[in-house]
């Protein structure tokens, strides 16, 4: 959980480039299966963002991030295929909707590490068994079905591309908005609150506010996702959004590294991705894909955006090469 | 509802809620112990339930020997994977979160795993019980259950004395109150921590071969028990022994109560409503408030 | 001169333990209070109401004229009442220079909205903040350690940094809970000058420590604790030469001594 560092490395700036530069011209060189995968794993990238906001810059452990992704799916695919609403509408829908419903866990951000994290858990079990149970409104276990394409105004976004493109675009919006916040007098309350709630109250944050306002974002940012999956995927299950899902996107953030919007992101094609190219390993797939997981995590960094600062670290250090600087670390140690 | 009706539901409860106990009691002595919340103790249990299962196709035995020989290798197990993934873990100084997220790993590896083992498909435990109930008065009950009941609480017996009286189990108590002084004083810490997980293993499969002998066994079983069991033992402040004991039964008493007199779809879910709700009066759990009454 | 906290018969008792009890007080403005006691007595625990962070189980606190024993910290903290800690509370993987931005909250207004909508007054008054957060590194000292990680600070720097970042808050009230313990003698000196800066800067100060010499240097006012009780209450020459406080510390010669040395 560290620090957003104000000086941004060139090594970042550079790495930051060519990611853009691979997100823009990926649908050149992706099959139509492939950039479903790669949408999907666009989407999700963006509930990561949203978890990472909490557990990386406020320090609260969410499990209630599937119940959010639920609310919003649902809103949004119902709307679209019982009211006929246009797209524009119902992924506003299913924002404030997930907001509003984070609004009933506010009470329990009061609690601290794991309490939080296993109260965030039943509120996930609550809403995937109402998704499950409440047939007459979301059709149960049969799932949503014929939720239409993602569209913009009259033009119905028919080709896999189009649609890349706007789920590009949101999950932009989603990291700059998570940038802002984590930057200048509010994410300085965030993180104050994150490393010692004491000391920011002392200071005159009201820690209950700042948590709940991150948290409602956070809601928000995820139902968003949510909506953008429903349209995606045109079909809803409530299984989707089972407690499994807040594992997993707790995985992409714990994976990309925590206290980093890009990690996040990187966390989120990973574990979205990652078993994709497993393929060829059929059934044992999941198996390396566990182990893999436990070989990052055993490298002892902060996930692969921790393991990135430490390969940059290294390489500028070999660059700028100070012979006193050994004997210092010799000494440290 | 007639009282033998209440009766016969309160068992039942009892017996689901003492499973969850032990799985509970599990995973509290490891959060005491190393601070670790191992989300593959559910693997364990269903590694216990099918090994019971395992046992019982090679050689017919009756059912506490299954018992035994489930819980042993759920132990076994457990303690192969602390020295071999998170001890190896520990050593390199990798941060908790680091190890909590590797404990998720191990659970999808084992889920995988033992879908390749054992397929897809539940497996039905034999019939290893009488099936007609066992008439206390005017109430009958399944002996499964009693033999779930007697079996469970025997288990958290032989926990409290083993945690008391014998030296290995001392010392894991030791390294739970303070890892660095247990050091100081001559503990062997790698030998401690892997007792630990033994221990919770032992306890993770003995619930397994219960839980199977109440329904079924399949690669997935532990899932949803692990995570009810995570809930039990935070209701009963983790890392609480008596407070998981207790948090366990409450469960498992709360949700038969509810499955069969508001709705069985929603049998979990006020389970959590209670939950959330308790946990907002006592926002440390059972242990929080009894440590703050004192 | 007027009294910018007063409090009456505060108590606060956790079971069977009193901590505090019945402590009356009133602090002028412009004051600088020390409040000495053996361990135990109850000062930290007094600094703790005062503050907020803890609830007392009886008695007021009026502080600039308003009732404030039931507000939260953090609206005391924006009343004025800023707070260092015994045990130093930094934000230690945060820069000392956001340290001390975190201690300037009170002092902007940008929220959520400003930070997302990029609003322009958000980006000037963060401009401002900063500068007024190196200003305050600079009355302590710390200017050249400003973007340097907090935790790495040696333990006199932290409890520099701890002081600065109160400061940042522009506070009427100021309570410092043992600024002095494990300083060295160059530290505590330096320490002691700038209470007294601060002090002379128009901020009333409640200083809680054991370090005779920063008391006795910087202090108008003592009150003495004991068994969380109110022992005595005076100047400096009173407080040395009252016999209930001489007999309280009896058995300890140390302190005996080092109030004898200022007799």
């Amino acid at each position: 959980m560290s620090e957003p560092v104000a000086r941004v490395s060139p090594f970042a700036i550079a790495a930051l480039l060519a990611g853009l530069l691979a997100l823009l011209t990926l649908p050149l060189f992706l099959g139509k299966y492939h950039l479903h995968i790669v949408s999907s794993a666009m989407i999700f990238s963006i509930a990561a963002v949203a978890l990472q906001l909490l557990l990386g810059f406020t320090g609260l452990l969410s499990l209630g991030q599937a119940a959010f992704l639920g609310v919003g799916a649902y809103t949004s695919g119902l709307l679209a295929t019982g009211l006929k609403l246009p797209f524009e509408l119902t992924i506003v829908a299913a924002g404030l909707l997930s907001g509003l419903s984070s609004l009933i866990l506010v009470p329990i951000l009061r609690l601290k590490g794991t309490y939080l994290g296993v109260a965030t858990l039943g509120f996930t079990i609550i809403v995937h068994l109402v998704i499950l149970n409440e047939e007459w409104l979301t059709h149960g276990s049969l799932g949503l079905m014929g939720i239409p394409r993602p569209s913009i105004g009259p033009w119905l976004l028919r080709s896999p591309a189009a649609a890349y493109y706007l789920y590009l675009s949101i999950l932009g919006a989603a990291c700059f908005v998570a940038y802002r916040l984590v930057i200048g007098r509010f994410g300085r309350a965030l993180s104050a609150i994150m490393l010692n709630e004491d000391a920011a109250q002392a200071s005159g944050i009201n820690v209950t506010l700042y948590k709940a306002q991150a948290f409602v974002v956070s809601a928000v940012i995820t139902g968003i996702a949510g909506a953008l999956y429903a349209h995606h995927t045109q079909y809803l299950n409530p299984n989707d959004f089972s407690l499994w899902r807040s594992i997993e996107i707790l995985l992409m953030v714990s994976v990309g590294g925590i206290g980093s919007i890009g990690g996040a992101v990187i966390g989120a094609f990973v574990v979205m991705l990652l078993p994709e190219a497993l393929r060829f390993a059929a059934e044992y797939r999941m198996l390396i894909f566990a182990l893999l997981l436990i070989v990052l995590m055993g490298l002892g960094q902060n996930g692969i955006a921790g393991l990135c600062v430490s390969a940059a670290r290294a390489v500028s250090r070999r660059a700028s090469f100070d012979p006193g600087r050994l004997e210092r670390r010799e000494l440290a140690e | 509802m007639t009282i033998a009706e209440m009766v016969e539901l309160l068992v039942g409860g009892l017996a689901i809620g003492c499973i969850y106990s032990l799985i509970a009691l599990g995973l509290s002595i490891i959060i005491r112990a190393t601070g670790v919340l191992n989300f593959a103790q559910g693997e364990v249990v269903m590694l216990g339930a099918m090994f019971g299962l395992a046992t019982y196709r090679l050689v017919p035995l009756p059912f506490p020997a299954l018992f035994v020989a489930g819980a042993l290798f759920a132990g076994v197990m457990a303690v192969i994977i602390e020295l071999l993934i998170y001890r190896t873990l520990r050593v390199r100084r990798v941060p908790m979160v680091n190890i909590v997220i590797s404990t998720i790993a191990m659970s999808i590896l084992l889920q995988n795993g033992a879908q390749l083992v054992w397929g897809s498909e539940p497996i039905a435990y034999p019939r290893l019980f009488a099936l007609e109930g066992l008439q206390l008065g005017p109430v009958r009950v399944a002996p499964q259950l009693v033999w779930i009941v007697v079996l469970a609480l025997g288990m958290m017996l032989a926990l409290q004395l083993f945690l008391r009286f014998t030296r290995a189990g001392l010392s894991v108590q030791a390294v739970a109150q303070d890892p660095e002084a247990a050091q100081l004083m001559g503990i062997n810490l790698t030998r401690a921590v892997a007792s630990t997980y033994g221990i919770a293993g032992i306890l993770g499969g003995a619930a397994g071969v219960l839980l199977g002998s109440m329904f079924y066994a399949s690669f997935n079983m532990g899932f949803l028990p692990g995570i009810k069991a995570f809930v039990a033992a935070t209701l009963g402040g983790l890392g609480s022994i008596g407070g998981a004991m207790l948090g366990g039964i409450v469960f498992g008493l709360i949700e038969t109560f509810t499955a069969t007199s508001i709705s069985t779809a929603y049998k979990d879910a006020v389970g959590m409503v209670l939950l959330i709700v308790i946990l907002l009066v006592l926002p440390q759990g059972f242990a929080g408030a009894m440590r703050r009454g004192r | 001169m007027s009294a910018l906290l007063q409090i009456s018969g505060l108590a606060k008792r956790f079971g069977g333990l009193v901590a505090t009890d019945n402590i009356s007080m009133t602090v002028a403005h412009g004051q600088v209070r020390g409040v000495i006691g053996p361990n135990g007595a109850g000062k930290t625990t007094l600094l703790s109401l005062i503050g907020g962070t803890m609830q007392p189980s009886e008695g007021s606190i009026v502080f600039d004229g308003l009732e404030v024993s039931a507000s939260p910290t953090h609206r005391r903290a924006a009343m004025g009442i800023g707070r260092t800690f015994q045990n130093i509370k930094l934000f230690d993987s945060m820069s000392v220079l956001r340290n001390v931005m975190v201690g300037s909250h009170l002092r902007g207004r940008a929220g959520i909205w400003g930070a997302m909508l990029c609003l322009p007054s958000a980006a000037a008054e963060e401009r401002r903040l900063r500068d007024e957060a190196l200003a305050a590194l600079q009355t302590v000292g710390l200017l050249a350690l400003a973007e340097v990680e907090a935790g790495s600070l040696s333990y006199g720097q932290k409890r520099l940094l701890e002081i600065a970042r109160a400061m940042a808050s522009t506070p009427q009230l100021l309570l410092l809970d043992e600024p002095a313990a494990g300083l060295n003698p160059t530290e505590a000196v330096a320490l002691t000058q700038l209470i007294k800066r601060i002090s002379e800067s128009g901020v009333t100060i409640i200083l809680v420590e054991h370090h005779m010499d920063v008391i006795m240097s910087t202090c108008s006012q003592i009150s003495v604790l004991n068994y969380g009780k109110l022992l005595a209450e005076g100047s400096p020459s009173e407080v040395q030469n009252n016999e209930q406080v001489v007999e309280a510390y009896l058995g300890r010669p140390g302190l005996e001594e080092r109030l004898a040395a200022y007799a």
